[in-house]
């Protein structure tokens, strides 16, 4: 026997014990009586915390069983994700690689930290920045503490806006967003903290992070099109930021 | 918050729990194994050991989610009792009260509990002449002594009457626990005593194993009332 074997009769013979706990406790009197309606809630929460019905039951039910659970399923909670978000029992985990908003291709005007140091280079090579190696040193150390703030900041935004987004739609438990705000984050390699994708594992996750997403204004960092001047917006406003 | 209502919300919590992790393993090769598959094994075994589809929807048996249940249970276990005993994963609990199997009129009327028939060998001494006090100490001692030994012998008979019926029932192979009690002066009618499975007991198949068994086994030695019982229902001082 596989250990993947052995790990699905112990979830089953788990899973066997805790129903027939629940079963004996529906004949007792004044306890939990409907035992089929428990299955009904347990599956619609079952659905909510792995991502909804399509999690649970992706494509069309083929045999008879499945078309028992699906009716069971599709009885409390619908596809709607405002219907079987309230079921949910399990805290949302939304990562967050704010790095990767702004150089992963969401948006194309914003410059990540790399590209506006080597404007911030570029323009001291053409005499147009800073003239001493110092002074350049700073200038890039100023553009690097500016992002820094920006993507903390953004992040701070983006739990408010997910919490938010989970509350408005009927969430009960807790959001917890896992934030990555370095902005040298190297968010393209394998065991980078990335943002989750359509047909991640999680998929309340995927959407309440696009809810935030959408609600939360990018962080105010250097557009592509523009200069980069050698210090943050905030001294030197015009030419940086976005909206 | 009741205790009860406590223990609800951890089941709710841990099936929940559990049915979640079951729906998000994967495979060696990453594919997800079939859920539906998976909870209608674990819903017909739930089924088998608490006695049948029909134990599970009897709180609620018009409501859709009990009609889905039921198809569901039936068309995985079949309705033939006897193919149920395949499915079953957990032991059978028998439980066994000789004192209630005696003094209870509804089994066997005819037969004297210890109290009884210490009252009743109370009465002969007392009618007599003169009572012989060493002679009724004595007799109530052997009396007693009869009546824990053949209520132990009988639950030793009991016990091999039951465990060899389980053994003949195809599908059954589940562990058979009893659970006797065999003080002859013990307080049967109680709520936290053993007692003897009846038709509203939890678990059906529990009580056709203790019905094959009882019919099966020969009863205590015990003493007999001589005519018609005096009182229907037993009284303990």
């Amino acid at each position: 026997m596989t250990s993947v074997q052995c790990v699905q009769q112990e979830l089953e013979a788990e899973a066997i014990h805790i129903l027939t706990r629940a079963a004996q406790a529906a004949t007792r009197e004044g306890s939990l009586q409907d035992f089929a309606g428990f299955v009904a809630r347990v599956l619609a929460s079952t659905a909510a915390n792995v991502g909804g019905l399509q999690r649970l039951h992706p494509g069309p039910p083929e045999t008879p069983a499945a078309r028992q659970v699906y009716a069971l399923l599709c009885g409390t909670v619908g596809d709607d994700l405002g219907e079987w978000l309230p079921h949910r029992t399990q805290p949302v985990i939304i990562s967050l690689n704010v790095a990767q908003v702004v150089e992963g291709g969401l948006h194309p005007d914003l410059l990540g930290l790399a590209a506006a140091i080597d404007r911030v280079a570029e323009r001291c090579t053409r005499g147009e920045g800073p003239s001493t190696l110092v002074a350049g040193q700073a200038a890039i150390d100023a553009v690097v503490a500016w992002y820094r703030d920006e993507y903390r900041s953004y992040a701070d935004r983006f739990v408010v806006a997910a919490e938010a987004a989970g509350m408005e739609r009927g969430l009960r438990v807790g959001v917890h967003v896992t934030a990555d705000t370095n902005p040298f984050s190297a968010w393209s390699s394998k065991t980078a903290l990335t943002n989750p994708r359509d047909g991640s594992a999680d998929q309340v996750a995927y959407t309440l992070w696009e809810l935030a997403h959408d609600a939360t204004r990018p962080p105010h960092v250097a557009l592509a099109g523009a200069p980069t001047a050698d210090a943050s917006p905030r001294s030197k406003g015009s030419d940086h930021g976005s909206t | 918050m009741t205790a009860t209502r406590r223990d609800d919300t951890d089941l709710y919590t841990d099936t929940i729990t559990m049915l979640t992790q079951a729906a998000t393993r994967h495979h060696a090769d990453g594919t997800t194994p079939d859920f539906a598959d998976f909870l209608t094994q674990v819903l017909a075994a739930t089924a088998a050991n608490v006695g049948g589809p029909d134990r599970l929807v009897a709180g609620r048996p018009g409501s859709w989610e009990a009609g889905h249940l039921d198809e569901l249970l039936r068309g995985t276990m079949g309705n033939d009792r006897a193919d149920w005993l395949w499915f079953r994963t957990e032991p059978v609990t028998v439980s066994l009260n000789v004192a209630e199997l005696i003094e209870d009129d509804l089994t066997h009327p005819g037969l004297m509990g210890l109290d009884e028939a210490l009252e009743s060998l109370g009465r002969q001494y007392e009618s007599a002449a003169v009572a012989d006090l060493h002679a009724w100490d004595s007799d109530i001692e052997d009396v007693t002594a009869r009546y824990t030994t053949e209520y132990l012998l009988y639950a030793d008979r009991f016990t091999a009457a039951a465990c060899g019926y389980a053994r003949q029932l195809p599908g059954l192979t589940v562990r058979i626990e009893l659970k006797a009690d065999t003080n002859p002066n013990n307080a049967w009618w109680t709520a936290t005593a053993v007692t003897n499975p009846t038709a509203n007991s939890s678990d059906p198949l529990s009580l056709q194993i203790w019905q094959a068994a009882h019919d099966a086994t020969p009863l205590p030695n015990v003493d007999i009332w001589p005519g018609p019982p005096t009182t229907s229902t037993p009284v303990r001082s």
